[in-house]
């Protein structure tokens, strides 16, 4: 791999990443945690993500670290739990100015490495647990955010569908367990399964940005070498690639817009082109305000306020999600089923390729002028053991057929259709003087 | 006559440009070496608030949501849909109404040119047709169903329903069903004969481009200078027209949102805004006791955030979040502002939060999009320019942001709204 990215190992499995780009002004610290998905263990690990915020061997209290993250020019600390495939990733991240913007001439980058290191490898911990009080107040907290999964009805919807779609494989495991597993974990297990990450998970830690990274390499390397580290390399498991039969799933709720979710496999391509081709065709069926579903589906047919498409490379999932009146359900599948066949026809024009190919070109040109984005590039292409740069990206991106679009387009198979009816809604607000 | 001013800030070795064209158009420019990304944004003064005009001293009243119609069909050209023609080039479009302004936009990294060419062409040429404006409103019912099933947007609709007495910011961005029911092709173009004046608008440019062509551009398209009509006069009073609003709803766990309500003033917004994010940090963010004090009790969780919503004549600040006691939460802010203005504000907190903040606007201004943003805001609020935050931030002192608590802070001008989860007494 060239570009801009220089890695290496500074401990068995832990790897420090350099992204270096002057016009920046400010720095970014991230620690990515990555391990394999397992029924019984994901809660465990998100409730040890959310009590390291709690404080740390320097820091008694959240106030204690609030104010430093304060002194440090009010500098970011992020915690973010997501899904790669089959892994659970946490990531903790730290964002502050560039140290020529202090005021005292401290170094603002110097104190972020060290705070956020503090808060990784040296937290807050009464004996051999997490403090019991924060304990249970953060597993209040991670019941509440499982349950308010179905706050966001098109979030929601999506999530059924992929589940459905995933029964038996990891990757459809729930990303913050379910609310039994949440309860049954106590503080002593959350901080073993954390321990047992320390010791045994990939870990990925990059430094973006305009300032020096030596320093914050130096406090990683340090670190990790006081931990005994024994990485695990679990086997992916085998995925399905094609549909059997339609699943026709509905649930209804009380709300005003339904939710249409179409789930298709893709043939989980094995070869990097023709994945490339496969996101060449997601994009041009849903993926952008030129694409077809938006233009011909949402704009033509006027029967539905967003109408899209996206895949998961790493599931094989391509899911189209449309909010709607039900009424026209019938119309809007038949739609969306008629253009993905007109894709697998191989009726594409010429331009409208050459449009959907400008698209992706600018999108990777401008990776570069976002820390967050050049960070999560490399670091998704690390996951996936094929990290190329945007512009090898681009080039192979320029060079897709219209043939290779439609065989993609071809390969989709329709797997289960999820429906979600609104019911009608109570409305109204109650007021009180 | 031309105005052209240029504003640097030497600690972020960062200028801008300021065009005034001879049409009244403002054009704002900042280019930054190294990226590759252009991003341009025309924003127009106009928003959901504006539901009528005056003309020749006679009010005219228009039905809520036009503006927002109005956004959705400026994209509709001779040619068929301009987003194709953004397509076309690589540049990734879009568009949006707030309550005081709508923006169009895009970013690329090539075909500059052509792309802004196609974004003051589309802007400059209205083209409405009857079956086009009808079919938008399917499309538009069906934005409003959408919003009306998001909490989040609910308890913000609702706490503004509640603060507010005759301003409309009460009402839906979007309108409502009947409302955009009286919408039609005539209407859309009086409004924009209304609005879209050039003296009503800014060309804000950020990233890598060239000033030349962004001017050469902007004239030809603007070259005539025509005066907007003037906005409605809303009488506000200063009260709130109810402490408490609920509605029941499918979610988890209670959602809250705690407004306080100050005065609106157009060119002050901008300061009173920098200045009242001072002031949430301080009155609970997350360095503070009561933050602290709330969070160990299980009243409020890492969602409680605070944002300050300011538009053209109305500011308020907010604090939102979920909590199964959301009355408690409301009591324990409203006391700590009593106890803030009666005792002052520590002055090592203020140091602080005014560090905090200084070092977070900074990374402001390494995004071309945050740049554009704050150059429009800027112009709308009469700001004299975008490193004028900065200058705030070094300067305001304690007794400042006091003064500000004391007059715009006060638990009789505050309300609470709450989502509960159906099912819940």
């Amino acid at each position: 791999m060239t570009g801009p990215l220089q890695r290496r190992a500074i401990a068995d499995g832990v790897w420090f990443s350099r992204i270096h780009d002057p016009k920046f002004y400010h720095n970014s610290i991230s620690v990515t945690i990555i391990t394999p998905l397992a029924e019984g263990k994901t809660s465990a690990a998100v409730l040890a993500a959310y009590l390291l915020r709690m404080g740390s061997r320097r820091c008694r209290d959240m106030t204690e670290l609030e104010c430093r993250l304060a002194d440090l020019y009010g500098a970011v600390l992020d915690t973010d739990i997501s899904r790669h495939g089959e892994n659970q990733l946490l990531t903790f991240s730290i964002a502050g100015a560039d140290d020529r913007f202090a005021l005292e001439g401290e170094s603002i980058s110097r104190g972020c490495a060290e705070l956020l290191g503090e808060i990784l490898l040296e937290p807050k911990v009464e004996g051999n647990a997490f403090p019991e009080e924060a304990f249970r107040l953060e597993q209040q907290y991670l019941i509440d955010t499982i349950e308010a999964e179905i706050n966001d009805k098109r979030s929601y919807a999506a999530q059924r569908c992929t589940a459905e779609m995933g029964r038996g494989c990891r990757f459809a495991l729930p990303r913050y367990g379910t609310v039994q597993e949440a309860l049954s974990v106590t503080p002593k297990e959350a901080y073993d399964r954390y321990r047992e990450l320390i010791r045994t998970a990939r870990i990925e830690i990059f430094f973006s940005g305009c300032g020096s990274p030596d320093y914050a390499e130096e406090v990683f390397t340090k670190l990790f070498a006081g931990v005994e580290r024994a990485p695990l390399y679990p086997m992916p498991q085998q995925l399905p690639r094609r549909a059997e039969q339609i699943t026709e799933l509905a649930e209804q709720l009380p709300m005003s817009q339904s939710k249409l979710v179409l789930g298709f496999r893709t043939g989980l391509p094995l070869q990097r082109r023709a994945r490339t081709a496969l996101r060449v065709m997601t994009a041009l069926l849903g993926g952008s305000a030129g694409s077809r579903l938006f233009t011909n589906v949402r704009e033509r047919l006027g029967c539905c306020y967003y109408c899209g498409a996206r895949v998961n490379l790493l599931t094989g999932i391509l899911l189209i999600e449309c909010g709607l009146e039900e009424t026209n359900r019938e119309r809007l599948q038949s739609a969306i089923l008629a253009e993905i066949a007109d894709l697998a026809a191989e009726h594409i024009t010429p331009q409208e390729l050459s449009h959907i190919k400008l698209a992706f070109q600018s999108s990777l040109c401008s990776i570069g002028d976002s820390l967050a984005r050049t960070e999560g590039w490399y670091l998704s292409g690390l996951l996936q053991g094929d990290p190329i740069t945007p512009q090898q990206d681009m080039e192979e991106i320029a060079s897709i057929t219209a043939e290779e679009v439609a065989a993609a387009a071809t390969a989709l198979t329709l797997d289960t259709v999820f429906f979600l009816r609104a019911a009608g809604k109570e409305d109204g607000c109650d007021e009180d003087r | 006559m031309r105005i052209d001013e240029r504003h640097t800030s030497a600690l972020l070795g960062q200028s801008t440009r300021t065009v005034v064209l001879p049409s009244g158009l403002t054009v704002q420019m900042c280019r930054m070496p190294g990226f590759v990304t252009a991003y341009a944004m025309l924003t127009v003064g106009v928003g959901s608030i504006d539901t009528g005009y005056t003309v020749r001293g006679r009010e005219v009243r228009l039905p809520a949501g036009v503006a927002h119609y109005l956004e959705h069909k400026m994209f509709d050209c001779p040619y068929g849909d301009a987003m194709q023609r953004f397509d076309a080039l690589g540049a990734s479009a879009n568009a949006f109404t707030s309550f005081d302004k709508t923006a169009y936009y895009f970013s690329c990294t090539e075909n500059f040119s052509q792309a802004l060419e196609v974004l003051l062409d589309f802007v400059a040429t209205p083209y409405f047709t009857g079956p086009s404006v009808r079919r938008e409103r399917g499309i538009i019912a069906e934005e409003l169903r959408m919003y009306r099933d998001s909490p989040e947007w609910m308890v913000t609709a609702n706490l503004l329903q509640a603060m507010y007495h005759v301003h409309p910011i009460r009402v839906d961005i979007a309108g409502t069903e009947e409302s955009i029911a009286r919408i039609d092709a005539a209407l859309l173009r009086r409004c924009y004969e209304r609005f879209y004046c050039p003296g009503n608008m800014v060309l804000s440019v950020a990233g890598c481009f060239e000033e030349d062509a962004v001017l050469e551009l902007a004239e030809k398209y603007f070259s005539t200078a025509k005066t907007a009509a003037s906005p409605l006069t809303i009488r506000e009073p200063g009260t709130v027209r109810v402490h408490y609003c609920e509605q029941k709803m499918p979610i988890a766990a209670p959602m809250f949102q705690v407004g306080f309500k100050a005065a609106g003033g157009e060119v002050e917004n901008m300061r009173h805004r920098l200045l009242d994010e001072l002031l949430l940090d301080l009155i609970c963010g997350e360095t503070t006791d009561l933050y602290r004090r709330l969070y160990e009790a299980g009243e409020i969780n890492a969602t409680f955030g605070s944002e300050v919503m300011a538009g053209r004549d109305f500011i308020c600040a907010m604090f939102d979040g979920e909590s199964r006691r959301p009355q408690a939460v409301y009591e324990a802010l409203c006391e700590r502002v009593t106890t803030l203005r009666r005792q002052g504000i520590p002055p090592q907190d203020f140091a602080r939060c005014r560090r905090a903040n200084y070092g977070r606007t900074i990374g402001l201004f390494g995004r071309a999009e945050s740049i554009a943003g704050l150059m429009a805001a800027a112009h709308f609020s009469g700001m004299k320019d975008i490193y004028y935050p900065l200058e705030i931030l070094r300067s305001t002192t304690v007794e400042e942001l006091e003064q500000r608590l004391r007059e715009d802070y006060d638990p009789t001008t505050s309300a609470l709204s709450v989502i509960w989860p159906q099912g819940n007494p």
